[in-house]
């Protein structure tokens, strides 16, 4: 079964299943008690709050749920799946949803946090391991702006809290090899 | 005193912006006659952007260091929340024999309590504080393990067994935002401001961390007469009167050489 979303965004079609079909997440066991929503930390800024995102995967609407720039607020903070009384990981399916999304191109209307996890891949990639003047660089680069608190950033360097030194590389020929198993999967 | 050495996983931040923390846990554990030796070639856990992105990094990135870890011992010390939480869920995933560690799990068995009271040179009883402990050392308890995830108490025990004055906290678990700093600082502002301000009407006169992320978020949003965001094993080693600790403290935006001195733990 596939569902198409009405509207200007419907170009790209989606199997419905695919995210209330991995197993452990369990969408379709949520009565929307919104307990997920009232324990979230950014549940205000998102215009789509967590139980209504597994409320829509659970409907087989999960492409409404892709386009929803909230998902990549969230934070990660395991609350919502804590709290679920019915177990449904709630931070599972937002996971799902983000990895959908950039694995098929869906541009959430603010790019930055989904720049930054892209910076931040390409430079375990690239160097193994991450350091943070090389990520801020690689998340400048995508983002195609500096972060936001840059003022911060410079005086984190005076303190010598980001170093500046040329990064080593730890075992990048395995990772490059990982990242493509990774990706042909 | 017996030695016991165990593999040490630092973390990026531990090798860069946090490297007060990795010494002091180092020096800590050395202490104690923990003998905490980092394991050769590891590599980045993913954190939260390979979850975030993709399903079969997630986990790959995370048990490459269980595999590492396997030659070595039976356990797996990280002292980074994030790490800690990523090589857990990769514990459970690839059925590793490995058990991942947060380093405060150390800390807080009945042994190490044994020898911290037993060590105790200068206790912290002039000092008050709340013990923050972030969402991903404790959530899910699917991963995790702990029942007293909505109010844990190891840091708790282990700031009580060195004479701190910890006050009770309901903001212990509360999210700061970390993963999201360099994206949505004005996000992360509201999150960690309110952290701060709700640590302050508890009565602490600073806050005590067992992760880079929180602390550095924590600690970088105030201005220069803010709470003081510390480490707990950099009151561990000020409680063990170890030497050569002034370098941690000039690399703490907010100082807390001030609050530490007035309650004679300095």
């Amino acid at each position: 079964m596939t569902v198409k979303r009405a509207g200007s965004r419907s170009a790209c079609v989606l199997p419905a299943d695919r995210v209330r079909g991995v197993e452990g997440l369990d969408p379709e066991l949520c009565f929307a008690c919104r307990k997920c929503s009232a324990g979230c930390p950014v549940a205000d800024d998102m215009e789509l709050a967590p139980h209504q995102l597994v409320r829509l995967v659970a409907a087989g609407l999960e492409e409404e749920a892709l386009h929803s720039s909230g998902i990549w607020l969230c934070t990660s903070c395991q609350t919502c799946t804590t709290r679920c009384p019915n177990g449904v990981d709630v931070a599972g399916v937002i996971d799902a949803l983000k990895q959908r999304a950039a694995a098929s191109g869906v541009k959430p209307a603010d790019g930055r946090v989904l720049a930054f996890y892209r910076a931040f891949l390409d430079e375990v990639r690239a160097h193994g391991r991450v350091h943070e003047m090389a990520l801020i660089a690689r998340y400048s680069l995508r983002a195609g702006r500096l972060p936001g608190d840059i003022r911060l950033g410079a005086r984190m360097v005076q303190k010598g809290k980001i170093p500046l030194g040329l990064p080593k590389k730890v075992a990048t020929g395995e990772l490059r090899r990982l990242f493509e198993r990774a990706k042909g999967r | 005193m017996t030695v016991t050495a165990v593999s040490y996983y630092p973390g990026c931040s531990l090798h860069g912006m946090s490297r007060e923390y990795d010494a002091s846990t180092r020096a800590v554990y050395g202490a104690l006659g923990i003998d905490l030796r980092e394991l050769a070639g590891w590599t980045c856990c993913g954190a939260s952007a390979a979850h975030s992105l993709d399903p079969a990094l997630t986990v790959a990135l995370a048990t490459r260091n269980l595999e590492l870890a396997e030659a070595e011992g039976d356990h797996l010390v990280a002292p980074c929340v994030a790490c800690y939480h990523r090589l857990k869920v990769a514990e459970k995933e690839s059925s590793s024999r490995v058990t991942v560690l947060h380093a405060l799990d150390v800390a807080s068995s009945s042994e190490t309590l044994g020898r911290l009271r037993e060590s105790l040179r200068r206790p912290l009883s002039g000092l008050k504080v709340v013990c923050y402990y972030g969402c991903l050392l404790v959530r899910p308890p699917e991963v995790t393990g702990r029942a007293d995830y909505e109010d844990p108490q190891s840091m708790d025990q282990v700031m009580s067994a060195v004479g701190a004055d910890v006050r009770p906290w309901s903001f212990k678990t509360d999210c700061c935002g970390a993963g999201l700093a360099v994206a949505r600082p004005d996000v992360v502002r509201r999150l960690s401001s309110r952290l701060v301000e709700m640590a302050r009407e508890a009565g602490a006169g600073c806050i005590v961390t067992a992760c880079p992320l929180c602390q550095t978020n924590l600690d970088t949003r105030q201005d220069s007469r803010g709470l003081p965001v510390l480490y707990f094993t950099e009151l561990l080693a000020c409680a063990l009167g170890l030497e050569g600790t002034d370098w941690w403290w000039r690399r703490h935006m907010v100082n807390p050489v001030p609050v530490l001195t007035k309650a004679g733990v300095l």
